[in-house]
C-alpha cells in the first residue's frame, strides 16, 4: 500500500453545506475505490495568492490515504476536473518522510515541541549505553521532565530551524552535573569528575554531554581533539553545533596539570573561548 | 619579537569575510519539505517570488531540487504566487 495525498481547493462562494458535501464527496470516492483515508486536513479558508477562475478565496482540504490500487488517483482526478467547485487540486505520493512528517504534525510536534525532542534524543541516548537510571541518580533536575515514551520527533521542516530557541531559561538547573558520572559500569572512568564548566565556552549544558560522551574530568577533555568534540555536540542538537570547541582540550591540558593562575589569563585574554589568533585588535 | 597580538590593523579584517554556508536540512536533519507551508518556503524565494539559486541559499544538490518542487507545487496551489512584486 502506498501513501498518497490530495489537496483540494473547494470554491468559497458557494453555501456552507454544498462546500461540505463537496469535501465529503471525493473522500467518500476514495474510500468506495478501496483506499483509506489516514487523515483529513481542514485547512480551511485561505485567500489565494493569485485569482482561480475569478475567486480570490478558497477552502483548503487535504486528504492522506492509503490505496493498494493507485487506479483511484484517476478517478477522482477526473471527477475533480469536471466538477465546476473545485478550483484546484493536486495528488502527490508520499514516502515515508513525508508520511512521518504528517502524523508528527497531526500530534502537534512539529514547531512547537523542539525541547521535548531534545530530552527525548537524550533519553535514548543514555538508554543505549544501558544507563537507565541516570535520571533517578541526578538530584531532581527541574522534577524530571517526564517525557512521555513517544517516539522521537524529527525536527522536521515547518519551523525554519536556524531560530536559535531560548531553550536556555531552563538551563540553570543541573548544577551537580559530574554527580552522576561515576558510575560503576564506566569503570574505566576515573573515580574523580572535574567541574568542566571551568573550561571558557562550556556551560552547564555542554558539561551535561560531555559527561554523557564519557568525558569527566580536565584529562580526558585535553585527550580528546575538536572535531570529536564537536561531533558529540552536534549528536546532541542542531542548538549546540555553533559552539566551537577548538580551544578546549588545550584549556582543560592546563587545568588538568593545575595551571590555574596561566588558564585564568588566557580566558581573560581570549574572547569567550575563541583561539587568541582570531580576536580582533583596535 | 612582534607576535601576532603586536600587529595592528587600520580595519576589521574579519569584515569582509564571508560566512560559511550550510545546508540547513542537512545541518538539522530535515527530511521532508511540506509544499503547503507557504511561510517556511519563503525562505527560499526572493522578493518577485524567484526559487533562490543554491549558492545564496547554501542547500545541498538534493534538498535544492526538494524545495523547488514543493515551491512549484505550493504556486500550484495558490499558496505562493508566480509572479509578484515587493512580497516580502
Amino acid at each position: 500500500m502506498r501513501s498518497y495525498e490530495v489537496t483540494y481547493i473547494v470554491d468559497s462562494t458557494l453555501e456552507n453545506d454544498k462546500i461540505k458535501s463537496t469535501a465529503k464527496l471525493y473522500q467518500d470516492m476514495l474510500t468506495e475505490n478501496g483506499s483509506t483515508i489516514v487523515a483529513v486536513n481542514e485547512i480551511g479558508l485561505q485567500k489565494l495568492a493569485y485569482p482561480i477562475k475569478r475567486r480570490n478565496s478558497g477552502i483548503y482540504y487535504c486528504v492522506e490515504f492509503q490505496t493498494p490500487t493507485p487506479d483511484v488517483i484517476a478517478i477522482v482526478e477526473l471527477a475533480m476536473r469536471r466538477d465546476d467547485s473545485i478550483l484546484r487540486f493536486l495528488t502527490v505520493s508520499l514516502n515515508k518522510f513525508g508520511v512521518k512528517y504528517n502524523a508528527d504534525k497531526r500530534e502537534g510536534k512539529i514547531g512547537v515541541a523542539r525541547k521535548i525532542v531534545k530530552e527525548e534524543i537524550k533519553d535514548e541516548r543514555d538508554n543505549r549505553r544501558g544507563r537507565k537510571n541516570r535520571n533517578n541518580d541526578r538530584p531532581a533536575k527541574k522534577a524530571a521532565p517526564a517525557p512521555a515514551p513517544a517516539p522521537k520527533a524529527e525536527p522536521v521542516a515547518a519551523a525554519p530551524a536556524p531560530k536559535a530557541e531560548p531553550v536556555k531559561v531552563a538551563a540553570p538547573a543541573p548544577v551537580a552535573t559530574p554527580a552522576p558520572v561515576a558510575e560503576p559500569a564506566k569503570a574505566a572512568a576515573p573515580a574523580k569528575a572535574d567541574d568542566l564548566k571551568k573550561i571558557e565556552g562550556i556551560g552547564p549544558k555542554i558539561a551535561e554531554i560531555l559527561n554523557a560522551g564519557n568525558i569527566t574530568t580536565f584529562a580526558a577533555l585535553a585527550a580528546s581533539t575538536p572535531a570529536a568534540i564537536r561531533e558529540m555536540l552536534t549528536a546532541a542538537g542542531g542548538r549546540f553545533a555553533s559552539h566551537n570547541p577548538e580551544t578546549w582540550p588545550m584549556q582543560s591540558g592546563m587545568a588538568a596539570e593545575g595551571k590555574w593562575d596561566e588558564l585564568k589569563k588566557w580566558q581573560d585574554e581570549s574572547d569567550g573561548g575563541k583561539p587568541i589568533a582570531a580576536k580582533e585588535e583596535e | 619579537m612582534a607576535s601576532r597580538d603586536d600587529i595592528k590593523f587600520l580595519s576589521n579584517p574579519n569584515i569582509g569575510k564571508q560566512r560559511d554556508k550550510y545546508c540547513r536540512f542537512r545541518k538539522y536533519g530535515i527530511k521532508y519539505i511540506d509544499y503547503k507551508d507557504p511561510d517556511f518556503l519563503l525562505q527560499f524565494i526572493n522578493e518577485q517570488g524567484k526559487i533562490l539559486p543554491r549558492r545564496i541559499t547554501g542547500n545541498s544538490l538534493k534538498y535544492q531540487r526538494k524545495v523547488a518542487t514543493a515551491v512549484k507545487r505550493c504556486r500550484h496551489l495558490a499558496m505562493l504566487p508566480y509572479v509578484a512584486d515587493l512580497m516580502k
